[in-house]
């Protein structure tokens, strides 16, 4: 039996510990928030905390979770309340498709933690989700906003 | 005071049949009785018209007809309703359609999806071809239109005044005189129960309060917070879910499998074999099966560990050896050997005695590899094929094929077919093909059971209708005045769209195709066909420019020549203006600084190119910088001539967007075949660009036009290459000639 909290719900899994927390996350506990893209931990899309950290839900099998804390995008907001990091993806008008940006988003929110302010440089060295839509441009610029809202609020 | 709102236009319009049936889901796909059955004159109705719905708070819901694929439809289309219905834009919200296909005859106005009997029942639902606004501009602003009408007559009986003395605005009718405000809410009810009229005013452009401005997309904050419902989240109570292992091989099909590792996975409840069922030339609606093999499961984990213990022996078919080197090798061979007129395609003056005749000839090749969609979401589609419940639910670019797939597969009517398209993580032309719909509808039909199937992103890649590759010999004439008289283009392989400029502008213009073999299958990329003729087309005039001493802005404006409409000769539109190509060319360089480019440091290069796609202007000035190899590009300014603007904001996101794409397409991307497979497999080998080479600066110029609105998904990206590699020639003196760039720097 594997024990885990996601987005602050005690969960129990018993199932097939080889299975990622991807299809967990989507299939079993039907939070379709975290998208599937690569399944080799290459693009981004399934991005959720664990612990805090970022992970790529689609490499990490539910055998390693175990006590694990998951957050997912479905648990980034507080309430009504979203988080500045969905705020500013509305204010940048960010998404097209829109498939890849939880990913993005979570990405984001957990950079935002460890670099409160993060250059240009940072950006490019810590963000490396895929999105072929070309929505770049305006993510970068929404990580910057989101930086700005937090320490604005501290 | 009656307030004149001067509707200048009147419109004789005609909405299908007359009676409206209002189609609008209530919630997501993700609830299995989201279409309300609705009637006209129900008490409670409060849909007016097939479009609109307006709720009791005064809010209200448009439907989006087109599938959303982040081209912005969702938003743009929603929008042209509005502005004729006066809706209150901040309160309105959008749901996806689902299709609505009527009954066409003989001698019936039908549209191009008209197929087998069927035509779509009001808007083009389809999403292609960047002509989902273009195709739908008119009829949705008359259809806005109408229920505006409608809710004037409602106040007007209530009010008991004359209908010529009320004006709308912000979803209120508004009589002066009185200083009386009825909102549209409190007008619905009554709204419904009367008839369309027979014609209705539309505003003049000068009018508008919600096109032409910058708006936020619709579905924004479900979409941050991770409730948006894509297509791979959709299900249906009790599906069974399927993954297939598709044939390797082009054309190839199963021989036999061995499924005793599958059948005892835990939740596997089938192996099935699906013969390759794929009529050469097909239609658009025809069913396409890969030859596979489908492991079926109760859960998605199940089939996918299922079909990763399966052997299959394939027939190998036709095209076992194929591989990219012997592909090319035979474009080599056709560019050197076999040029004749039996391969004119098109051909206007006489280019053999131009070229002789002109003072000087140049001549280059340039070639292309093939391009996977990589749409971010994978494929896939849910079935049911049951007797009596006939729906099929999935991400997909024209939804009418899934109807006349399911006509086919289970003999029955296409409109007793409920098709509700999910929005699509991606489409870019690859979710313009039925074979995923086909599979689902398939294995539901075999298994009388609601299936759903899902792509992984191997079998995505290695199974995708690939963007066409092909080498282009160029051979243009210049006079004593360095003006071209003469385009000789010959293209070995399966590169398309050489109707572009400088078609009709050169007076002795060839085209030559030489189809090279291959049993590849090629589909619609974003740009078909654009997105790789500009890189060689607009590469080539710079190599003109250049070999000739004349400034490449300048160069081009002068092959233009005088402003005038020419008739288009190519797909998607009628009209090539050169005034309008000459105007996006001088917005971009005027905007992108193309005269100081003389004074940019050693190692920084400027870059200018413009394309024509499917009736819109684009182009582009890129900035790079190439040091010792590292190539990196600093910025991208733009120019789009789209007509009307519709969603301004939205037209940025698709030109930044569209370039990102091509620079990302143009650095790494590249499809090889090897034994008569494709090699690339996922992202770590098929390689696209992030955030890190994204340029830090862009900015996209719109031309005020009131012009008819053309599209913007695909207009953007086709420049955007040859801006890159003319800045790339003008940094570093290397003429990039094929694609991808990848280490041609580094050489």
């Amino acid at each position: 039996m594997i024990r885990l909290v996601v987005n602050g719900k005690q969960m129990q899994f018993d199932g097939d510990p080889d299975m990622p927390l991807l299809w967990y996350l989507r299939e079993d506990a039907k939070l379709k928030g975290t998208k599937f893209g690569c399944g080799i931990g290459q693009c981004g899309a399934c991005t959720v905390h664990a612990n805090g950290a970022a992970l790529r839900s689609c490499t990490a099998p539910m055998s390693a979770l175990d006590g694990a804390d998951i957050k997912t995008i479905e648990g980034l907001a507080t309430g009504d309340k979203l988080h500045p990091v969905q705020e500013a993806w509305i204010d940048e008008d960010a998404p097209q498709c829109g498939y890849c940006q939880a990913g993005q988003i979570m990405a984001t929110a957990e950079l935002l933690q460890r670099i409160p302010d993060p250059s240009d440089k940072d950006i490019d060295d810590n963000i490396s989700n895929l999105c072929r839509c070309g929505s770049y441009y305006r993510i970068r610029k929404a990580i910057h906003r989101a930086a700005k809202t937090i320490q604005g609020r501290e | 005071m009656v307030k004149n709102i001067g509707r200048r236009e009147f419109v004789k319009v005609s909405l299908i049949g007359g009676s409206l049936v209002a189609s609008i889901p209530l919630t997501s796909c993700m609830d299995t009785d989201a279409l309300p059955a609705a009637t006209s004159n129900t008490a409670g109705n409060r849909n007016l018209g097939v479009f609109v719905r307006i709720n009791p708070d005064n809010t209200t819901t448009i439907g989006a007809p087109t599938a959303e694929m982040g081209q912005g439809t969702f938003t743009s289309m929603p929008m042209i309703i509005a502005e004729e219905l006066d809706a209150d834009w901040a309160r309105t919200d959008v749901a996806l359609m689902p299709l609505s296909l009527r009954r066409v005859s003989d001698g019936d106005d039908v549209s191009d999806a008209g197929y087998e009997g069927v035509d779509y029942a009001h808007a083009y639902q389809g999403a292609g071809g960047s002509g989902s606004v273009k195709r739908n501009f008119s009829y949705l602003r008359k259809a806005g239109a109408q229920v505006r009408s409608r809710l004037v007559r409602a106040a007007a009986n209530r009010l008991s005044v004359p209908v010529e003395e009320l004006r709308t605005e912000n979803s209120y009718v508004i009589h002066d005189a009185t200083d009386q405000t009825v909102a549209y809410g409190e007008l619905a009810e009554a709204a419904v129960a009367l008839a369309d009229v027979d014609s209705v005013e539309l505003k003049h452009a000068s009018e508008f309060r919600i096109l032409g401005k910058y708006q936020k997309i619709k579905g924004c904050r479900e979409i941050v917070t991770g409730a948006m419902t894509f297509g791979q989240d959709c299900e249906l109570p009790d599906m069974l879910h399927a993954v297939l292992i598709r044939s390797p091989y082009f054309k190839g099909t199963p021989l036999s499998f061995d499924d005793v590792a599958t059948r005892a996975v835990p939740g596997v409840l089938d192996v099935i074999r699906i013969d390759r069922q794929w009529p050469d030339d097909a239609h658009d609606g025809e069913v396409l099966l890969h030859g596979a093999v489908a492991v079926v499961a109760e859960t998605l984990w199940a089939a996918l560990k299922g079909r990763s213990a399966l052997k299959v022996e394939w027939d190998r078919g036709p095209f076992a050896d194929e591989s990219t080197e012997m592909v090319e090798a035979e474009c080599r061979e056709l560019l050197d050997g076999r040029i004749s007129s039996e391969a004119d395609r098109r051909t206007e003056g006489d280019v053999d005695t131009a070229l002789l005749n002109a003072e000087r000839v140049i001549e280059a090749d340039y070639a292309i590899k093939p391009l996977a969609h990589v749409c971010m979401e994978p494929h896939s589609a849910i079935a049911d094929m049951r007797d009596g419940q006939r729906r099929i639910l999935a991400a997909h670019q024209f939804p009418e094929r899934a109807a006349h797939c399911a006509a086919k597969i289970c003999g029955c009517d296409p409109m007793d077919v409920r098709v509700e398209t999910a929005r699509m993580g991606g489409g870019f032309g690859r979710k313009f093909a039925p074979d995923y719909l086909s599979e689902a509808i398939w294995l539901s039909h075999r298994l009388q059971k609601p299936v759903k199937v899902t792509w992984t992103r191997d079998d995505d890649i290695q199974q995708d209708a690939f963007n066409r590759p092909g080498m282009s010999r160029l051979r243009a004439g210049l006079d004593e005045n360095n003006n071209v008289v003469a385009w000789d283009h010959t293209i070995a392989g399966h590169t398309t769209q050489s109707d572009n400029f400088p078609a009709d502008v050169v007076p002795n213009f060839r085209v030559r195709y030489l189809r090279s073999n291959t049993g590849m299958w090629f589909g619609p990329w974003r740009g078909p066909g654009h997105n790789t003729i500009g890189f060689v087309i607009q590469s080539f005039i710079d190599e003109l420019a250049l070999a000739t001493g004349r400034d490449p802005l300048e160069f081009r404006l002068a092959m233009l020549g005088e402003e005038r409409a020419l008739p288009f000769q190519g797909w998607g539109a009628d009209v090539y203006d050169t005034g309008r190509a000459a105007n996006v060319l001088k917005l971009a360089a005027e905007k992108g600084d193309w005269r100081g480019r003389g004074e940019l440091p050693p190692g920084r290069g400027r870059g200018i190119a413009s394309h024509f796609t499917f009736g819109s202007y684009c182009a582009h000035v890129v900035d790079v910088r190439v040091s010792e190899g590292e190539l990196e590009i600093l910025r991208v300014v733009s120019a789009i001539d789209c007509g009307q603007a519709i969603n301004k904001l939205g037209i940025e996101a698709q030109i930044q967007g569209g370039a990102i794409d091509g620079l990302s397409a143009a650095l790494h991307q590249a499809i090889h075949v090897r034994n008569g497979q494709v090699v690339e497999r996922n992202f770590d080998t098929y390689r696209m660009m992030r955030i890190d080479q994204t340029p830090r600066h862009m900015e996209t110029h719109i031309v005020d036009s009131d012009a008819n609105p053309s599209g913007t998904g695909e207009v953007g990206l086709p420049p955007v290459i040859p801006a890159l590699t003319n800045a790339i020639y003008a940094a570093t003196g290397k003429r990039i000639r094929s694609l991808p760039i990848a280490d041609q720097l580094k050489a």
